[in-house]
């Protein structure tokens, strides 16, 4: 007997502050619908300001901006609510999966200056730090982008278990806010018959 | 008869990073599995803990299945708290095979910890990084895992 | 059978000072045609002036879809970084014109005080920069 689900898993580890990883891979070819997608972390305080751009053969579902937190759910959710299932289903086959997460990548957006001066929409190219998807080539397989001194300061001291926020001015964050580095990422896709 | 019954399989989890497998059979008079929750004492013990899950030897739930999806908090109504699967799965009394990992000893990696990383560039030494060698959610051990099992008729 | 794809829309901005409105003005892209929900958060920046994990409103957003024709109403924007909070999006059923506009107003609510801006506008130390993220569920067809 083959069951007409899966759930496919991809795994992303996230080594230090602003890390931008990115990956590909492959639906499983037994599956022609992909029906819902999850985050998982080890600890939700990682995910605020975090990232996570999402596409299907090369068309986008989610833009590179959009926060990693709204695909995490929390345990006071049914375990059938924990995914965003898609209205409408999307049509798969064997079809190229991309994904690239950005640590903290809002936050390095907070410092910039150069909006109106009561600020306004932050530009697409802003917020799309790097072109990451090309047709057809793996532009950026993970590299870091330039972390700003806003962002540094808000990260913390970056890798390392001794890592967290270290920003001079703000109120004590909450302990279960701070940022561990590393800390794992897996993408959970839901594919069906 | 009866057309439903909750099924239980208790653990125990000694120490971090423990991996369990048990098996079983699902109780007679049931024609099939529609769902299973897990039940943790311990809300820090779900953080990365995986259970993988196969009846008659066909996979349910892949060995990095993570227990956070098959589990909620007591926020959720009773009639909700079970993950059901997706479709209708015969059990007939079939063989359970199962398997549990704890997540402690590396909370904020999945599986453990286990470098399957496929996307790893820095290949850092995450178990050699102080705060890897204690455990920082301070779960206690031992501790018991319950996973329930619906069968049904309908 | 509706034909196209759903996806997942954010247009993202920042205010740079409590007491000055900040105006909406993007053209959304050519493949959107419809919008079929409408959600609006604050993404980061309230946590650095706020221990608090929840405040119900840090300002009001105003919306208009279509080149203004289409006012989509206020809405209160709270800060929440509770894990239990809302994931939902409001229903819409907006057919979206070619290249139209997507305008609207925000306006803060929080910090307004001479602690975080001074009498001639100028924001202190104190106040910090927040971003709050409109989503659009939108229907492609490209």
């Amino acid at each position: 007997m083959i069951l007409g689900y899966r759930f496919q898993k991809v795994k992303l580890r996230i080594s230090k502050a602003g890390q931008r990883v990115y990956f590909n891979t492959e639906t499983d070819k037994d599956f022609t619908m992909l029906k819902g997608i999850a985050l998982s972390v080890g600890y939700e305080g990682a995910l605020y300001g975090s990232t996570f751009g999402f596409r299907v053969d090369e068309k986008e579902i989610f833009d590179e901006s959009h926060e990693a937190h709204l695909l995490v759910y929390s345990n006071d959710i049914s375990p059938n609510s924990k995914m965003l299932l898609f209205e409408m289903p999307v049509p798969v086959k064997s079809s190229k999966v991309e994904g690239i997460y950005t640590d903290s990548s809002l936050q390095s957006l907070l410092g910039n200056a150069s909006y109106n001066p009561s600020g306004g929409v932050i530009s697409r190219n802003e917020v799309n730090i790097k072109k990451t998807y090309v047709s057809g080539k793996e532009v950026v397989k993970f590299s870091n982008f330039t972390v700003d001194d806003n962002l540094v300061a808000y990260a913390g001291s970056g890798s390392g278990f001794g890592g967290g926020f270290g920003i001079g001015a703000a109120p004590a964050p909450d302990p279960a806010a701070q940022v561990y580095y590393p800390y794992d990422v897996r993408v959970i896709l839901f594919l069906s018959k | 008869m009866k057309n439903n019954k909750f099924q239980r399989i208790r653990l125990r989890v000694s120490a971090m990073g423990e991996t369990i497998r048990f098996n079983g059979v699902c109780d007679k008079g049931y024609k099939y599995i529609k769902g299973v929750y897990v039940s943790i004492p311990q809300d820090k013990a779900i953080q990365s803990a995986t259970l993988g899950f196969r009846l008659n030897n066909v996979e349910l739930l892949d060995d990095g299945h993570e227990v956070r999806m098959l589990t909620c908090s007591n926020n959720v109504a009773p009639n909700t708290k079970f993950f059901s699967f997706p479709e209708k799965i015969e059990a007939n009394s079939g063989s359970i095979e199962g398997r549990y990992t704890d997540g402690s000893k590396y909370p904020l990696l999945v599986d453990n910890g286990e470098d399957l990383g496929v996307f790893d560039p820095g290949k850092v030494d995450f178990k050699n990084l102080a705060g890897y060698n204690t455990n920082p959610f301070g779960v206690v051990f031992p501790y018991d895992v319950i996973i329930n099992l619906w069968l049904t008729n309908e | 059978m509706t034909k196209g794809r759903i996806t997942y829309y954010p247009v993202q901005f920042i205010i740079l000072n409590p007491k000055a409105p900040v105006t909406i003005n993007t053209v959304l892209p050519n493949h959107i045609s419809r919008i079929l929900g409408i959600k609006a958060i604050h993404s980061v920046g309230i946590e650095q002036m706020s221990s608090e994990s929840y405040l119900p409103v840090i300002g009001h957003l105003s919306l208009e879809f279509n080149n203004k024709q289409y006012h989509f109403g206020n809405l209160d924007i709270p800060f929440d970084n509770r894990p239990e909070a809302s994931d939902e999006y409001l229903d819409a059923r907006i057919d979206v014109q070619p290249n139209s506009l997507l305008t609207g107003n925000y306006e803060n609510k929080v910090f307004t005080d001479s602690a975080y801006v001074g009498a001639d506008g100028v924001v202190t130390d104190k106040w910090k920069n927040y971003i709050v993220t409109i989503y659009l569920k939108t229907l492609s067809n490209d």
